[in-house]
């Protein structure tokens, strides 16, 4: 394996719940990511998968520097990179791009989609305006864009053209590392498909480092080399894609594996289903011990006080969980 | 963590009271223009900043009592509170 391009140690950020306008007090804190910690090699692709507010979001924004961050490290290339302020994070930003998951809220209705991907090269002082001009252009030919289409509006586009703008907007840079939030969700599946398809020509020709956000776990099963299962701010399962997927070790994992659409009826009705009961527990106030307990199938008595820390065995496979599920 | 930024608070408050004679003077200049003489121009702009605040303050209560994260009922008696000076300074210019 080569050498990490991105690290994340103990990454904590948290909301504060303020009370008052005026005098305001901070009454409580939203811990949205508590104490992940990551690892991305180059030419990697890391899928982050999880229920929805589980944090995935905030831990994308905060790996890109988008959220300040309250505890732990972002170190990229060597280089620690949490506390860094203008020119050194602007370098980072070039290095580390992102797709957003919302490809019309992504883009200004009122510039022209050639101004957006050109955008980054002006903050960036790359080029001169005509070579920027045509650098726009070849990352629109890249992902399938016609380039004549230069000057139209975004909504002049289809949600999936939409998407392939922002993911000529996101390479147009010659990044080291793309965080993708949720690239296929507000799309249909056939053009999900394209857009995967897309993903991975471009990590195998321009060798990018992927970390992937999602919920459907088809997707990440198709793009991701490894995953990390995410529960109410924390990692509660990780390691190769097959390993997550054909051996899960915490109930989570399973029962989020097990909630996965198949289309093959008979396949459907002869699988075991794991259908968690209640909601996710508030994360101003998470249950003591496993995060995970009110919920869990499998929860013993002493789940309630012991907090299980993330467990990484030499292949890499690693869980949370003080009774795992048998491989 | 339960302690008030008092500090951003004074500046969140100045700022606010800035405002509100920004808009009385805003509204002194509209009345004086259209031809009432300077007191009752300020009785009237200083009179509207005040109703404007107490009816600001009773929405605010109701807010609060609804049960709001943010809206507190000291928030809602401030603003009326706040509304006072500016429905003396009407009654009195």
């Amino acid at each position: 394996m080569s050498e990490p391009i991105l690290t994340a140690t103990g990454l904590t950020i948290g909301f504060p719940v303020k009370r008052g306008i005026i005098f305001q007090r901070e009454v409580a804190r939203v811990q949205a990511v508590d104490g992940v910690d990551l690892t991305l090699h180059q030419g990697e692709t890391l899928a982050i998968v999880g229920e929805s507010g589980c944090g995935k979001t905030t831990l994308a924004r905060g790996l890109v520097r988008l959220r300040d961050i309250d505890a732990g490290s972002i170190t990229f290339m060597g280089e620690d990179i949490t506390r860094q302020r203008g020119r050194p994070l602007s370098d980072f930003r070039r290095q580390v791009t992102m797709i957003f998951q919302d490809p019309i809220a992504s883009l200004d209705p009122r510039m022209r989609i050639g101004q957006s991907m050109q955008e980054p090269l002006d903050i960036h002082s790359i080029g001169m305006p005509a070579e920027r001009k045509r650098k726009v252009q070849e990352a629109m030919e890249r992902v399938g864009l016609n380039p004549e289409h230069y000057n139209r509006f975004p909504h002049e586009f289809s949600g999936g053209q939409r998407q392939r703008i922002g993911i000529a907007r996101a390479i147009i840079l010659e990044p080291r590392v793309i965080v993708c939030d949720e690239p296929v969700s507000a799309l249909d599946v056939s053009v999900q498909a394209q857009i995967v398809n897309l993903l991975e020509d471009l990590q195998r020709d321009l060798g990018l480092s992927y970390i992937v956000i999602a919920h459907d776990l088809d997707v990440v099963r198709r793009l991701a080399d490894r995953v990390q299962v995410m529960y109410l701010g924390r990692v509660v399962e990780q390691g190769e894609g097959e390993q997550v997927y054909n051996h899960p070790r915490h109930p989570y994992s399973k029962a989020l594996l097990s909630a996965r659409p198949i289309a093959d009826p008979k396949l459907a009705r002869s699988r075991e289903r794991i259908v968690l009961q209640g909601d996710v527990p508030s994360p101003i106030k998470p249950p003591s011990g496993c995060r995970f307990h009110p919920r869990c199938p499998v929860a013993q008595a002493s789940c309630s006080a012991h907090d299980p820390r993330l467990e990484v065995a030499a292949d890499g496979h690693g869980w949370a969980c003080a009774y795992p599920l048998a491989p | 963590m339960n302690a008030v930024d008092w500090r951003a608070g004074a500046l969140r408050f100045l700022v606010l009271v800035l405002f509100l004679l920004a808009a009385v003077g805003v509204l002194v200049v509209v009345f004086y223009t259209a031809g009432r003489p300077l007191r009752p121009a300020i009785s009237a702009g200083a009179g509207v900043v005040g109703f404007a605040m107490a009816m600001l303050g009773i929405g605010l209560l109701a807010w609060s009592r609804r049960g709001s994260e943010r809206v507190t009922g000291a928030t809602a008696f401030g603003a009326m509170a706040l509304s006072v000076p500016f429905l003396v300074a009407a009654l009195v210019v």
